[in-house]
C-alpha cells in the first residue's frame, strides 16, 4: 500500500509549488499500521537522487540508501517520526520554507527557536520551557518557517522530544520506549502541550552549554550562525538555492537573536531556565 | 575589466552583504567598506575611481584605499568571485 503525504499548511507558502522547479513526490510505503516499520522511495517520476541528497542534508553523513539498510537491520523508525522530522520539513522546503536545525515553542501565539549543534540541548531547552513555562511545543529537530503576510512563521510539527536523558520524564512529558533511538529518549506530551496552528517567531536564541545570561547578538554575529544551522540541497537547482539564501537573509533582519548558556545537567537547573526565560 | 561572477547571489543585512556562491555553495561576508567596494565593481566603475569615491567617504588615505581594494579583488579572484569581462 502506498501513501502520498500531503502538507495541511502548503497554503501559507508563497509562491506555490512548481512541479518543474523540483520534480520529487515522496510516496512512503508501509506495510501495516502507522507505527510499523517504514520504507522510503521516490516516485516512478524521478527523484531517487534529489532526495537521497536531501536526506543526505537532513542526517549529514545518511543516504536514503543508509535509511532503508538501517531500518532493515531492525532498527525501524515509525512513519511518524520521519514525517515530523523528515517529510514535512523537505515537503516545505520544496514549496519555498526555510527550515533549520533548531527546535521551537510556542509561548503566548509567538515562536521561539532554539539552535544549536547536535547535542548541546536545543531538545532539553525546548522541553523545559514546556514543563516549566507553559509553553507549547512547535517542533523538535527540525523547524521550517515561512514568510507570510511580511512575517516569518514557524510550523507545528511535533508531539515529541527526542532527548539524551530522561530529566524531564513527568506530566506533561511521558516516556515511549525507542528501540528505534538507542541513544536517546523519546518524550511524547500531552496533547493539551502540543501546537496545532502555525505562529509567528518572536526570536531566536543560540544555545550554548554552561550557564550564562541572555546576550543579544549583533547581525555580524547571527548571519554565520544562522547559515549554519539551516538546511540546505546543494543538489538543488541554482535558483532555488539563490532563492533560500534571500529568504535566510531576511530572516536575519526581521527577527531579533538572542545568546544563552544553560545548565543542562540537572532538573532543578532547567527549572530555572525555563522560569527565567521570560525575564 | 572585472565582472561579478553570475555564480553569485547578495544579500544586504545590515551594513554587511552576505555572498552565496551558487557553484562552491560558500558563503562570505563583506564589512561596510568591502561591501561599498565590492558594489562598485558590481556597476563596472574602475578601481581608480573606486578609490576616489571611497576617498569621500571613508576616513582612510587613498593609498590605503587603494591596497584595501587590491586585496579585495585578490581575494573575490581566488574564490572564484569575479571575473575578467572579456569585452
Amino acid at each position: 500500500m502506498s501513501i502520498i503525504f500531503t502538507d495541511p499548511f502548503k497554503s501559507l507558502t508563497e509562491g506555490g509549488y512548481d512541479p518543474t522547479d523540483w520534480p520529487v513526490d515522496l510516496v512512503f510505503h508501509r506495510d501495516a499500521d502507522v507505527d510499523a516499520p517504514l520504507m522510503i522511495q521516490s516516485t516512478p517520476r524521478g527523484a531517487d537522487l534529489s532526495f537521497a541528497n536531501a536526506c543526505a542534508h537532513l542526517f549529514p553523513g545518511e543516504s536514503l540508501v543508509e535509511l532503508e539498510l538501517k531500518e532493515k537491520g531492525g532498527i525501524c523508525f515509525p512513519v511518524s517520526y520521519h514525517r515530523d522530522r523528515l517529510i514535512l520539513p523537505v515537503m516545505r522546503i520544496m514549496r519555498g520554507a526555510l527550515a533549520f536545525h533548531a527546535s521551537c515553542v510556542e509561548c503566548a501565539g509567538q515562536a521561539t527557536l532554539l539552535l544549536a549543534p547536535t547535542g548541546v540541548g536545543k531538545s532539553t531547552c525546548a522541553a523545559a520551557l514546556v514543563a516549566f513555562a507553559g509553553a507549547k511545543l512547535m517542533s523538535d529537530d527540525t523547524t521550517t518557517l515561512v514568510n507570510t503576510k511580511q512575517r516569518p512563521f514557524a510550523f507545528p510539527a511535533s508531539n515529541s522530544f527526542a532527548m539524551r536523558h530522561a530529566l524531564l520524564n513527568e506530566e506533561p512529558c511521558f516516556e515511549t520506549p525507542t528501540p528505534f533511538l538507542p541513544q536517546k529518549h523519546l518524550l511524547t506530551l500531552n496533547p493539551s502541550w502540543v501546537a496545532t496552528e502555525p505562529v509567528p517567531i518572536e526570536q531566536l536564541i543560540f544555545i550554548k552549554q554552561g550557564r550564562s545570561a541572555r546576550k543579544p547578538l549583533s547581525q555580524a554575529e547571527l548571519v554565520p550562525r544562522l547559515l549554519a544551522q539551516q538546511f540546505a540541497f546543494s543538489a538543488a537547482p541554482a535558483a532555488f538555492r539563490a532563492r533560500q539564501f534571500a529568504q535566510c537573509m531576511t530572516l536575519a533582519s526581521q527577527v531579533p537573536a538572542f545568546e544563552v548558556g544553560v545548565d543542562t545537567s540537572t532538573r532543578e537547573a532547567l527549572r530555572q531556565f525555563a522560569e527565567n526565560f521570560g525575564a | 575589466m572585472l565582472k561579478i561572477s553570475s555564480e553569485v547571489v547578495a544579500q544586504p543585512v545590515g551594513d554587511q552583504l552576505i555572498l552565496l556562491d551558487l557553484h562552491g555553495n560558500a558563503y562570505f561576508s563583506l564589512n561596510a567598506s568591502a561591501r561599498f567596494m565590492f558594489e562598485r565593481l558590481s556597476q563596472g566603475l574602475s578601481p581608480d575611481s573606486i578609490v576616489d569615491e571611497a576617498a569621500r567617504t571613508f576616513a582612510a588615505t587613498p593609498e590605503q584605499l587603494a591596497s584595501d581594494l587590491s586585496e579585495l579583488i585578490e581575494a573575490l579572484k581566488s574564490y572564484h568571485l569575479v571575473e575578467a569581462d572579456a569585452m
